[in-house]
């Protein structure tokens, strides 16, 4: 890598400079095709998104390809980069971006599209794919936000929709093969279009009505009239990394990663992941222990997490945590197991994992009273949290985190109460206990986090709560919990969550915000510190836009979305349905109990 | 028994801090399966133990490790696997058994010898010099507890001009950090601090009233 001094300036100078175990290099030859996965946001995030390992996996096992990594630098490095005159580069070779021929960003949270910006910008390229030419390299954006990222349109030459293992190599392949052919541009995205997950943005025109609501979205040239999303049918055989990267310094998620299963069958009204990613696709005990070994050895990770969306729900999991620790225990490794649902932690699985931490256990009860969580069809009560938690203090844990969202459709201050009343109920099921099997006296965190309503879920019809009205419920939890002396309230920026809702069921006209706001220097949003909610509102200004229309209107069930014409295969039927039974406080059964008709039976056979 | 290696540090791997470093060996032992041993009791964690701490951006040539390791190993062994399983800019250069009684190296270190670099060459020669000429350097310290003035010249215990600039001072108990030394140069030969580049070359040990490598091992023991 070339000498870069401005390195040794900066705080945490390890983010810039790769050199980590198992970093792939190539060897650069002309027709070698060069992908840059891009993570908009800082190295310690990005390194720890399973999701980036595999398709670094999966691009760099095309022999015709090589796939590098870059990150967004923190605020002091972008200020060193820019003095020096440097533009952003990737780790691998330290060559710059725009000397690549794909950029591929990876869009997980819609507060980190100032980064996507920052990053074409510190890359020296034009933002905007009309302004950029055949010089430039292709950008691609991929990730759950892909689906709905309408205020990117303008910047993105084509999304990838859904699993990207296999996409991201037909991308790659098809790249090559334009650079052989010597394609234009416009040529290699008339092949993209219409393959399945593959939405170029500028072949879909979009009207607006004089209220302002989207009024038709017309495909172009031949583009097809929706996008389907791309579902990897063959988990069990898909790519998967075992020598995954380990960095040199301490990143978010510091261990090794299997994973167990994608999607969720519960269906959870709020939860954009448990749509997004059906249906159900598991891995065998078999594989998963064959993973498991070789990523041990490949990477000296002392520790080794069992993930998906619900690790509680695979159905062999004990047995895995059997085959695990006999296979583990004397290297001195520790399983953990992230994710876990009330209903489905036991006694046994804290066991089974282990002697090594028990520091803390992190629940997501939601909501505060049966009634809500029956209206977000969050399946569990309140026995089965006091019995686990009491299970918990049995197994030596002391530090119990509960997760709560406030705001949630047909919300009122009972259900707020009720918050109050569960943390305390939880303290409470601690001095149940008989004095022996008591360890040291529990604290509780609740963290209570404004709810966004999510494209392609229920509730994507649904007003968000207006700033004001958030602060004020906050202070009913806060007011409730004054006196519980074990209870340690936490509560999120209102403006942060207000932006997400405007950016999360936005429109391509947010594209001029978001440049405006970027330009007036945002970037790193998802930072607190970083995170100016008045230059947000300056920038919706300037763009003649009111955040308001985007994150609190409740929309007509016919309204046509800023992302009709992606189909995640999830049925809007189903979803204007669902949100029916939750004003009715009706539930809806797990999927694996039984198909309950969400539109991808094509795909899971309906039995899941 | 327990093994004492040698290392050097490049790179990427001068930009990590000492925890860093420390949790990047022990990866890499463990990746070369190397039969380590582990404390006892509810957290166990290899036994392991640096002879120096280096601050962010030190480059060096030799720092040194002490590992347990099982009395089976034949410690001829330990470089070529190891090297095979580490970051490339992580690398065992050398390893011996220790001795029975030996201490471990982070007792045993007493002076660092630094090799420095300048862009201008003839100034720093010139600026050593005269800080080696005077009888006293007074500089301000800064310790966990504030600010303490203090006497340089006592930690600077050897000076060689000969094919390029080594300096070899005080480390260990009484450490004279090298970027404090650098802007001792830099004040004295008037030009900023920035222009030296410095790799730390050896850390060395009292044997019989001569400084040796902590690799030497200690007399009289079995």
């Amino acid at each position: 890598m070339t000498e870069r001094r401005w390195i040794s300036k900066v705080n945490k100078p390890a983010r810039y400079v790769g050199g980590e175990m198992n970093e792939i290099i190539k060897e650069n030859a002309p027709d070698l095709t060069r992908f840059a996965l891009c993570f908009p946001d800082v190295y310690e995030v990005g390194m720890s998104h399973l999701g980036s390992r595999i398709l670094y996996e999966a691009v760099n096992r095309l022999p015709f390809a090589a796939c590098e990594r870059a990150y967004a630098p923190w605020i002091d490095a972008e200020q060193e980069m820019r003095k020096a005159g440097e533009r952003l580069y990737a780790l691998e070779s330290g060559d710059t971006l725009d000397k690549f021929d794909v950029l591929g960003f990876s869009l997980q949270y819609e507060l980190s599209y100032t980064n996507v910006l920052l990053m074409l910008d510190l890359a020296g390229l034009p933002l905007r794919a009309c302004e950029r030419t055949e010089e430039h390299p292709l950008i691609t954006a991929g990730g759950p936000c892909a689906c709905h990222a309408e205020p990117l349109a303008p910047f993105i030459d084509v999304f990838m929709l859904g699993d990207g293992e296999e996409t991201i190599c037909i991308l790659t392949e098809a790249v090559k093969e334009a650079k052989e052919k010597g394609l234009s541009r416009e040529q290699l995205l008339d092949r993209l279009c219409g393959m399945e997950g593959f939405y170029v943005p500028s072949r879909y025109e979009v009207t607006y009505s004089e209220t302002g609501q989207v009024k038709a979205i017309t495909p172009v040239a031949g583009a097809p009239k929706s996008v389907r999303r791309a579902i990897l049918t063959d988990l069990e055989h898909a790519v998967f990394p075992t020598k995954q990267l380990v960095p040199n310094t301490g990143i978010v998620h510091d261990r090794a990663v299997i994973e167990l299963f994608r999607g969720c069958t519960r269906g959870c009204r709020f939860c954009q992941a448990g749509y997004l990613y059906r249906p159900v696709r598991e891995r065998t005990v078999d594989t998963l222990k064959e993973q498991a070994l070789e990523a041990v050895k490949d990477t000296g990770y002392e520790e080794i997490s069992m993930t998906s969306l619900s690790s509680g729900d695979y159905p062999c999991l004990m047995e895995l945590i059997g085959v695990l620790n006999g296979a583990l225990k004397d290297k001195m490794v520790s399983l953990s197991l992230p994710s876990l649902r009330i209903d489905s932690f036991v006694k046994n699985y804290a066991e089974g994992i282990g002697e090594v931490r028990k520091s803390g256990l992190t629940f997501a009860p939601e909501a505060g009273t049966q009634r809500l969580r029956d209206a977000i069809n969050k399946n569990v009560t309140e026995k089965d949290l006091l019995r686990t938690v009491s299970e918990a203090f049995e197994a030596g844990y002391s530090t119990i985190k509960l997760y709560f969202m406030l705001g949630l459709p047909t919300e009122t201050d009972e259900d707020l109460l009720g918050i109050a009343d569960l943390a305390t109920k939880v303290i409470s099921a601690y001095y149940k206990l008989p004095k022996e099997k008591r360890t040291q006296p529990p604290s509780v965190t609740v963290s209570v986090s404004p709810f966004v309503p999510k494209p392609f879920t229920p509730f994507q019809w649904e007003p968000q709560i207006s700033r004001e009205e958030i602060e004020r419920r906050q202070n009913v939890i806060k007011q409730a919990l004054r006196t519980q002396k074990r209870v340690r309230f936490q509560s999120h920026n209102a403006g942060v969550s207000h932006m997400e809702a405007i950016f999360a069921r936005g429109d391509r006209r947010l594209a001029d915000a978001l440049e405006a706001a970027y330009r007036a220097g945002a970037r790193m949003d998802g930072w607190y510190e970083c995170f100016d909610y008045a230059r947000w509102q300056d920038a919706l200004a300037s763009a003649g836009l009111d955040g308001a229309f985007y994150a609190n209107r409740a929309r007509e069930e016919g309204e046509t979305f800023p992302y009709d014409h992606v189909d995640i295969g999830v049925s809007r039927n189903y979803l204007w349905h669902e949100r029916e039974k939750a004003y009715a406080a009706n539930t809806t059964k797990d999927c694996r109990q039984g198909c309950t008709g969400c539109g991808l039976m094509n795909v899971c056979g309906g039995k899941a | 028994m327990k093994i004492l290696v040698k290392f050097s540090r490049s790179g990427a791997l001068c930009m990590i801090s000492h925890l860093d470093l420390l949790r990047t060996v022990q990866r890499s032992l463990r990746r070369a399966e190397l039969p380590i041993l582990y404390s006892q009791g509810f957290n166990p964690h290899p036994i392991l133990s640096f002879a120096q701490a280096m601050g962010v951006g030190l480059e060096t040539e030799g720092d040194y490790f002490a590992v347990g390791m099982e009395d089976t190993f034949d410690p001829a062994q330990f470089c070529e696997r190891f090297n095979a399983c580490a970051p490339s800019d992580l690398m065992a250069i050398a390893a011996r058994k220790m001795a029975n009684k030996e201490r471990d190296p982070m007792a045993r270190v007493q002076a660092a010898r630094y090799r420095l670099v300048s862009d201008n060459e003839q100034a720093l020669v010139q600026a050593a010099k005269a800080l080696f000429k005077k009888t006293e350097y007074p500089y301000t310290r800064k310790t966990k507890s504030g600010e303490r003035e203090s006497d340089m010249r006592p930690m600077l215990l050897g000076l060689n001009t000969e094919n390029g600039v080594r300096i070899t001072v005080t480390c260990g108990d009484t450490n004279l950090p090298p970027a404090v030394l650098a802007a001792a140069l830099a004040h004295v030969g008037g030009f900023p601090a920035e222009n030296i580049s410095f790799v730390r070359e050896d850390l060395l040990t009292m044997i019989n009233g001569e400084l040796e490598s902590v690799l030497c091992p200690p007399l009289e023991m079995d």
